[in-house]
């Protein structure tokens, strides 16, 4: 097992966010794996992980009125399996394998999937409104390509590009050859730069 | 190898994620979806020590569930089936009796809804206008809803039989003649989101009630804004229409004349109008005619004592912001 793999370590502050929680602390003290790895408790993966399995829900083109309920059905899976999670990948790397099942059950149930990002959904966080409007039309754009992909090479970019995940834990966590997990995500790249090319194009088109 | 992405597309992912970060999301609430969901898995699961640890009442209440829902087996779990349709059943049966029963009682329903509300029915959406009159079904809305719930009788009101609605609407007669016997009790522009939400639910369909108002006009000539010399209706005219000093009828037809009164630029009359007003049901809404009119006459300073008054009994009247905006601002 890699160095990679170790997540909780038992000298790795956990985050302000158990402070918050444990006061109803849903699963007991963490537990200290057979190899030396502390299994972190439901709540510190909560805590730490809440915001990264609601982004991935929302980059695998969950609707934003669904992001609760997917992201509810990740955390409940998560809580029956912590147990069982052995710790041969990074937690990060499964929760991102059991949003993806999830988004695809989302998604199913609500074909097409909706652009129903706005830019007023960006709240006012203080910095100019330039930046704003900038920050609001690149999370639009990005949408926008990472709809057009198909869900094979969209997971992958997510991985590699925006969690800096490793590919071979992707390759693993995908249940792809590693040349398989290389070569989507080089289609995925090429995929996203010709998409924002054309965007752009079609934004300078529009501006004449 | 594989390419890499172009600096621009980095750029812009750079940016995506910092705006991602700012997305509004609630993780407090999804974890309590998530504590009540895991509950009923704890207890199907034997995870109930992870479960009690919870501690929510949600969680114990799914968890009660779903310890009832796996807890059979074989026939035991069939007659669970049986036991729930049957329910389901008879609550469907239920249901639609109970919509029926407040179908029938819908009313009286809006009767009770709108008497919370009655404080605006005098609203008018803009400060700087006066109370203005107009001819419409939310005054009825409001006239039908005040009246009966105070039990009072409805003064020279037409028979029921005149504007009854037919059997298939329960109890027409006690909501339908007193609303309709004031329909055109112009007060003031009642046009509150209430009132006017109000007035869309009338049990009555729109032919009926087409019918009721024309029936309704033939039989209270008398409310009609006639065209007088001065162009005021006269106190005597609103005194003898009243049929008890207490009547909410007689003390909204009082008001509207007032306003129409004090709309025609004869605030001495108004204020005379409301001299002879009785009853306090509608005491804020009297009050600040009354303030207006002692605008209207210049007389600031009383103006001003009627408006202290007012801010005492009517703090949350929505007439506030006129009295305020009025002569007599604080």
């Amino acid at each position: 097992m890699s160095a990679e793999a170790i997540l909780f370590v038992t000298d790795e502050p956990k985050l302000g966010t158990k402070s918050a929680m444990s006061a109803a602390s849903v699963v007991s003290s963490a537990e200290v794996s057979p190899v030396g790895l502390v299994r972190p408790t439901f709540d510190e993966v909560y805590g730490e992980y809440f915001d990264f399995v609601w982004l991935s829900l929302r980059r695998l083109g969950v609707a934003s009125g669904a992001l609760d309920d997917a992201t509810q059905d990740v955390f409940v899976v998560v809580y029956r399996k912590l147990e069982e999670f052995e710790f041969r990948s990074q937690l990060k790397t499964w929760l991102f394998s059991l949003a993806m099942r999830v988004a695809q059950t989302h998604r199913r149930k609500s074909r097409p999937a909706p652009v129903d990002y706005q830019l007023e959904q960006v709240p006012d966080t203080g910095s100019s409104p330039h930046e704003t409007a900038a920050r609001a039309q690149a999370l639009q754009t990005m949408d926008q390509i990472l709809n057009g992909m198909d869900d094979e090479r969209r997971a992958v970019f997510i991985m590699a590009e925006l969690e800096q995940l490793p590919i071979v834990e992707i390759a693993e966590v995908l249940g792809l050859k590693l040349n398989t997990a290389y070569s989507r995500l080089r289609l995925a790249r090429e995929t996203f730069n010709a998409e924002l090319k054309r965007h752009r194009a079609r934004d300078e088109w529009r501006q004449t | 190898m594989n390419p890499s992405l172009d600096p621009e597309a980095r750029d812009l992912l750079r940016l995506a994620k910092q705006a991602e970060r700012d997305l509004p999301r609630d993780a407090q609430r999804v974890r309590a979806r998530v504590l009540a969901a895991v509950g009923g898995v704890a207890a199907a699961s034997s995870l109930s020590g992870h479960a009690s640890a919870a501690g929510s009442a949600a969680a114990k209440a799914s968890a009660g569930a779903g310890h009832v829902a796996l807890g059979g087996g074989g026939l035991a779990g069939f007659g669970l089936v049986k036991v729930a349709a049957v329910v389901i059943i008879l609550g469907l049966v239920g249901g639609a009796v109970v919509h029926r029963y407040r179908g029938a009682d819908a009313p009286n329903q809006f009767l009770t809804q709108h008497r919370k509300t009655d404080g605006a029915a005098l609203r008018s959406p803009s400060a700087n206008v006066p109370l203005a009159s107009e001819p419409s079904a939310e005054a009825t809305s409001s006239a039908a809803s005040l009246a009966p719930r105070g039990g009072l009788g409805v003064p020279n009101a037409p028979p029921p039989a005149a504007t009854s609605e037919p059997a298939s609407t329960p109890q027409p007669a006690r909501v339908s003649t007193p609303a309709l016997s004031v329909g055109r009790v112009e007060l003031g522009k009642a046009n509150s989101a209430a009132v006017r939400s109000l007035a869309r639910p009338a049990p009555v369909s729109q032919p009926q009630q087409a019918k009721q108002e024309d029936e309704t006009s033939s039989a209270e000539p008398a409310l009609e804004p006639k065209p007088a010399p001065d162009k005021t209706p006269s106190a005597s005219s609103v005194t003898t229409t009243n049929a008890g000093p207490h009547s909410i009828i007689s003390e909204l037809r009082a008001l509207r004349s007032a306003q129409q009164a004090l709309n025609a630029g004869a605030p001495t009359r108004t204020l005379v109008i409301l001299r002879d007003v009785h009853g306090g049901e509608l005491l804020a809404e009297r009050s600040a005619l009354e303030i207006f009119a002692l605008c209207a006459l210049g007389q600031t300073r009383a103006a001003q004592q009627k408006a202290a008054l007012f801010r005492s009994i009517a703090s949350s009247s929505p007439l506030l912001p006129r009295v305020n905006a009025s002569c007599a601002k604080p």
